[in-house]
């Protein structure tokens, strides 16, 4: 493979590194359904544990490594889009519980991001940095382009909604015993505000209502989000 | 036939993509968002979802996962340059991330059981 990599062939390298990337991902979902789909052993960390080596042992750099696969982030676009269906699905449930709906994203968009911030007040740390946290909680998609409009940086903006996500999906079950929450609906709407698409993916590990309330959470705090941060900053600078 | 539907289905999926690209250089928003949005009242003025759009969307978001790999990866370019503060940034992450995920769910569990209070049909019933 090494003799094939050094031909120099972009077009060639950008389908090796593909096939690599979509053989890591399968060989992770195997992994995660072997250790019955415990949301700790979520397949976002054996990819990058597999990746990792790979790259390691063939040396290529993370960034030579997204530039061969940038058609994956890429189609990140046009997959979000698709979110849409599922909004659409659910916009009779909004029409009906507005506010129950509405006012727990809102806040839960708000504090998400604003505590993540505080609690790092006093480090030293760089303003993209700062600003790479304020997307948190929405979908990577939404929150690369956000990222990007608002001066945080995409790549680290990603790992944060990556680990946020899986945080949420470990230990929403312990969360909601804590505070009492037993209505299918909140827990849900909950998951998907807070932890995005992992988030919502657990949702429906628990159940179909959890994960159609989740949907709705997921959509609405990324569209408020990706819609309210910018605005914000163009306003603002 | 059924794949033509299926491959026209993804490329209205990436079209869409691209009206809101040309949208975003009039509206300061990110172009996914942007044709989300046009898809969502596509959908509203057809008043239905057609099945080959259905059955492709759900396959593209139950996958979406593959398409975040190489942007991950860059956990590894950051690992290094926020070595120090690594424990404060998860730290501060898992803890904002569980007291909104409580919280959030408290409010929406607390409005929905005042709503059903005052409606004969409760929430868990529909």
């Amino acid at each position: 493979m090494l003799s094939i990599y050094s031909a120099h062939n972009p077009y060639l390298s950008a389908i090796i590194w593909l096939a690599i990337t979509i053989g890591v991902y399968l060989i992770s979902l195997v992994i995660f359904r072997l250790l019955g789909r415990r949301p700790v052993f979520h397949p976002m960390i054996f990819c990058i544990a597999l990746l990792a080596v790979v790259l390691f042992y063939v040396g290529v750099g993370v960034k030579a490594y997204q530039a061969h696969t940038n058609v994956l982030t890429w189609l990140l676009g046009p997959a979000t889009v698709a979110l849409a269906v599922p909004l659409y699905t659910q916009l009779r449930s909004i029409r009906q519980n507005t506010l129950a709906i509405m006012l727990p994203i809102l806040i839960g968009g708000l504090i998400a991001p604003v505590l993540a911030l505080a609690g790092l007040y006093f480090l030293p740390l760089d303003n993209h940095v700062r600003l790479s946290l304020l997307t948190k909680s929405i979908t990577s998609p939404l929150a690369i382009e956000t990222s990007q409009h608002i001066g945080g940086i995409p790549g680290l903006a990603v790992v944060i909604v990556i680990f946020t996500g899986i945080v949420g999906a470990v230990f929403a079950s312990v969360v909601y015993r804590i505070f009492k929450i037993t209505s299918a609906s909140a827990q849900g709407l909950a998951l998907g505000t807070v932890a995005h698409a992992i988030g919502t993916a657990q949702g429906f590990q628990m159940n179909q209502k959890i994960g159609a309330f989740a949907t709705l959470g997921l959509c609405i705090n990324g569209v408020l989000t990706a819609i309210v941060l910018p605005l914000l900053f163009f306003l603002f600078s | 036939m059924q794949w033509f539907k299926y491959a026209l289905a993804l490329l209205s999926l990436v079209g869409l993509w691209f009206i809101g690209l040309g949208l975003s250089t009039f509206i300061p928003l990110p172009a996914s968002l942007l044709g989300l949005l046009v898809l969502l009242l596509g959908l509203i003025w057809l008043k239905r979802i057609p099945n080959a759009l259905l059955i492709v969307s759900q396959f593209v978001l139950g996958h979406m996962l593959v398409l975040f790999v190489p942007a991950t990866m860059g956990i590894l370019l950051y690992a290094e340059t926020l070595a120090d503060n690594l424990p404060w940034l998860v730290l501060s992450i898992v803890i904002s991330t569980l007291l909104s995920l409580g919280i959030t769910a408290w409010i929406c569990q607390r409005l929905l059981q005042a709503k059903s209070a005052n409606a004969p049909i409760s929430d868990d019933n529909e």
